[in-house]
C-alpha cells in the first residue's frame, strides 16, 4: 500500500470538524434554525396578511380620478364654474394625463319589465373613442367593474356598452343573439321630446349592482354606455357632469382639486393610500419587533456558541500545542461557524416555505381563501442583513474567543 | 536534521508558590536529557516552557537565536521544531489516527514524505482508519508518537510518555526515542522512572525549583 501524503486544505478540515462534531454543533443548528425560523416566519406571515388584505386595492390602477363635474351642462364649462376653468386648464399642462368629461341619467326601462320586475338604469353619456370608467388603462378594474368582451369603446351614436346582468335578461328574453345583441332605450329629441331608439350592443361588462327585492318587487340596477353625441342639442334634464381623469400623477391632481375645493369620490388612489398608510405602520410595528427579535437572537446565538465552544476546548489545546496558529485557529473556527450559520439558515427558510404553504393550503381546503405569500423587499433586506450580520459576526466572536484557549490549561493531565 | 540550540538561563515561574526558581539548560542535537524529581515539582511546567506553550516570568530563553518573550506566539517553533509526546496522548477523540497524524501538515507549506516509513517503523498501518477511542494505550501512544514526527522536528519533548503503557509497550517507546536521538534530535524526557531515566546521556533532578544533575 503506498501511502500519499496530502496536506488536507484548512477549509476542508473546517468542514470535516463541523461533520465530526455534528453533535456539539446540533443544539446550535436546533437554536439558529428556531431563531431564523422564527423572524422569518413573523415577516412572512405579517407581510402575507398586510398583502392579501390588500391585494384586490392593489389591482387597481391607481391612475383613476372621479371628479363631481359642474351642476348645469348646458352652459359653457368655462363660464359656468372658474374653478373649474383652472382646474381643466392644469389638467391640461400636466404631462401623462387625459380626462374627459361624461354625464348620468337615470331612467327606468319599462318596455323591459316583465312580472314584477323593475329595470332601473344608469346611462353614462362617455365620449366617442375613449374608455368608459369600466375600464382604465392597465385592464384592471376600477372599483368592482371590468371588461368582460366586445368592443371597450363607442365608436358612434348607434352603439352601447351594458352590464352583464342586463345582457344576460336580453338574451333571456330570447329577441337577440349572441352575434346581434340590440337594446331600445328612451333618448330625448331636439324638440325636447323623446323616442325610442335601438341601439347595438358592442360591449359587455361586469355589473355594478344586481338584482334586489324590496316592497314585493324585484329590481335589477343596470347600466349603459352611450355616445355623447346623442344629448350634445338637446334639453336634457342630466342634473350633473363628472369628469374622468386618468393620470399617473393622481396625487397632483387630487390637491389641486383640493386647493380649488372641487369634490372627488372613490379614486382607488384615495383606497390604496389609506391601505398603503396601514402598511407603513405594520412596517413600523415589524421594524420595532424586528430590532427586539434581533438583539434575542444575538444573545441566544452568544449563549450557544459559547457551549459549542466549550465542547472543543480540549481540541483547540492540542492543535495550539503542536503548533496551530492564532490565525489557524480563527479561520478554523470563523469557517464552522459560517457552515452552521449559513446551513441553519437555509433549513430555517425550507421550513417556513413548507408551513406557508400547509398554512395556504389550510386557508383553500377550510375556508376557500386565496391566501397568497408574500414576502417584501423591506423583509427580505432585514432578513438577510439579519442573516449576514449575525453569521459574520458570531462566527467571528467564535473565532476570537476561540484563541482565547489556554492551552496548558486544556490538554488533559494525568 | 537541522541543527537545535536551546538555552535556558534563570529562568523562574511562579503560581501561588514558586515552582521553579532559577533552570539553567542547554539542549542541542546531541541531548538526550532526562528531567526527574517529585510530584508537583515542577517538571511538567518545565516542559511546557521549553515547548513554548506557558510563558516564564523571569530569565533568557535562546530557542535557535532567537529571544523568547511573552509578546509573540512562537506556534510557528512548536510546529516546525518541536515535537510533543504527552503521558495522556492528547489525541483529538472525533479524528481517525491518519487524521491525527497529518494534523501538523495543517498549519504549514513544508511537504513530508515521511508518513510511510513512520508508519511502517511504529507499526500502526492496520490503525490508520480507526478512531482514538478503540486504541489501547500503547496503539495510541504510537501514534501520538507518528504526529509529533511528521514534520521532522529537531526536538522531542516527552512529558511521562510510559506513563499510562505496560512493559512491552513501554520498551516499544522508549526504542524509539532512542532511534530517533540516533538519527540527531535531540530528545528531553521528563519522568519519575529512573528506568526511563536512564535511558538518557543526561539525567537532570528538578529539587527546588532549580535542576541538578544527577551522576
Amino acid at each position: 500500500m503506498v501511502f500519499c501524503v496530502r496536506k488536507h486544505r484548512k477549509s476542508s478540515h473546517a468542514f470535516l470538524m463541523v461533520k465530526k462534531n455534528i453533535k456539539s454543533y446540533l443544539l446550535l443548528s436546533v437554536t439558529i434554525i428556531m431563531s431564523f425560523s422564527f423572524l422569518l416566519g413573523f415577516f412572512v406571515f405579517i407581510d402575507s396578511e398586510i398583502y392579501n388584505k390588500h391585494k384586490i386595492t392593489f389591482s387597481i390602477s391607481p391612475k383613476v380620478v372621479v371628479l363631481i363635474g359642474p351642476t348645469d351642462i348646458k352652459s359653457n364649462l368655462n363660464e359656468t364654474n372658474n374653478n373649474f376653468n383652472l382646474l381643466i386648464h392644469q389638467l391640461e399642462k400636466m404631462d401623462d394625463t387625459d380626462f374627459y368629461m361624461f354625464y348620468e341619467k337615470q331612467f327606468q326601462l319599462n318596455h323591459y319589465q316583465s312580472g314584477n320586475l323593475i329595470i332601473n338604469s344608469n346611462v353614462y353619456y362617455i365620449p366617442n373613442n375613449t374608455q368608459g370608467f369600466y375600464e382604465n388603462h392597465d385592464g384592471s378594474g376600477f372599483i368592482s367593474t371590468r371588461y368582460l368582451k366586445g368592443s371597450k369603446v363607442i365608436e358612434s351614436s348607434n352603439q352601447a356598452i351594458i352590464d352583464e346582468n342586463l345582457y344576460n335578461l336580453l338574451r333571456a328574453q330570447g329577441k337577440n343573439t349572441d352575434e346581434s345583441v340590440k337594446i331600445t332605450i328612451p333618448v330625448a329629441e331636439e324638440n325636447g321630446g323623446t323616442v325610442l331608439k335601438e341601439f347595438q350592443v358592442v360591449g359587455v361588462v361586469s355589473a355594478f349592482a344586481g338584482y334586489y327585492t324590496a316592497n314585493d318587487s324585484r329590481s335589477l340596477d343596470s347600466h349603459i354606455f352611450l355616445s355623447q353625441d346623442l344629448i350634445k342639442n338637446t334639453d336634457s334634464d342630466i342634473k350633473q357632469s363628472r369628469i374622468l381623469v386618468f393620470s399617473d400623477r393622481v396625487s397632483e391632481v387630487v390637491s389641486i382639486c383640493d386647493i380649488l375645493n372641487i369634490e372627488y369620490f372613490y379614486p382607488p388612489y384615495m383606497i390604496q393610500r389609506q391601505a398603503l398608510s396601514e402598511i407603513q405602520n405594520q412596517v413600523f410595528i415589524k421594524g420595532i419587533t424586528s430590532i427586539i427579535l434581533f438583539f434575542l437572537l444575538a444573545i441566544n446565538l452568544y449563549s450557544s456558541f459559547k457551549n459549542a465552544l466549550n465542547d472543543r476546548k480540549f481540541e483547540i489545546g492540542v492543535k495550539r500545542a503542536i503548533g496551530a496558529g492564532k490565525k489557524d485557529i480563527v479561520y478554523q473556527f470563523f469557517i464552522e461557524g459560517m457552515i452552521v450559520m449559513v446551513s441553519s439558515i437555509i433549513v430555517s427558510a425550507i421550513i417556513i416555505l413548507n408551513l406557508s404553504l400547509i398554512y395556504k393550503l389550510i386557508q383553500r381546503v377550510a375556508f376557500g381563501v386565496q391566501w397568497t405569500i408574500y414576502l417584501s423587499s423591506y423583509s427580505v433586506i432585514m432578513f438577510l442583513f439579519s442573516a449576514f450580520f449575525l453569521s459574520v459576526s458570531f462566527s467571528l466572536i467564535f473565532a476570537f474567543q476561540s484563541t482565547q484557549i489556554e492551552i496548558v490549561k486544556h490538554l488533559k493531565q494525568e | 536534521m537541522e541543527d537545535i540550540c536551546i538555552d535556558l538561563k534563570d529562568i523562574k515561574k511562579s503560581y501561588t508558590r514558586t515552582v521553579l526558581s532559577a533552570v539553567n539548560l542547554h539542549i542541542d542535537n546531541n541531548s538526550y536529557i532526562a528531567i526527574t524529581g517529585k510530584s508537583g515539582s515542577g517538571k511538567s511546567t518545565l516542559m511546557n516552557i521549553l515547548g513554548l506553550v506557558e510563558h516564564f516570568d523571569e530569565g533568557t530563553y535562546i530557542f535557535n537565536d532567537t529571544e523568547i518573550n511573552k509578546k509573540k506566539d512562537f506556534s510557528n517553533f512548536r510546529l516546525n521544531s518541536i515535537g510533543f509526546i504527552f503521558q495522556s496522548f492528547n489525541l483529538i477523540p472525533t479524528l481517525t489516527c491518519m487524521e491525527n497524524i497529518l494534523l501538523p501538515t495543517l498549519y504549514t507549506d513544508k511537504e513530508s514524505s515521511i508518513l510511510e516509513p513512520l508508519v511502517s517503523l511504529l507499526d500502526i498501518k492496520p490503525l490508520l482508519d480507526t478512531t482514538i477511542n478503540v486504541l489501547s494505550g500503547g496503539e495510541k501512544q504510537r501514534v501520538a508518537i507518528a504526529r509529533a514526527l511528521i514534520l521532522n522536528p529537531q526536538l522531542i519533548i516527552a512529558d511521562e510518555p510510559t506513563g499510562n503503557l505496560d512493559e512491552e509497550n513501554k520498551n516499544i517507546v522508549l526504542n524509539l526515542l532512542d532511534h530517533e536521538h540516533r538519527k540527531g534530535r535531540a530528545v528531553v524526557v521528563i519522568t519519575h522512572d529512573m528506568e526511563v531515566a536512564k535511558r538518557s546521556s543526561l539525567i537532570y533532578e528538578l529539587k527546588d525549583g532549580v535542576l541538578c544533575e544527577k551522576a
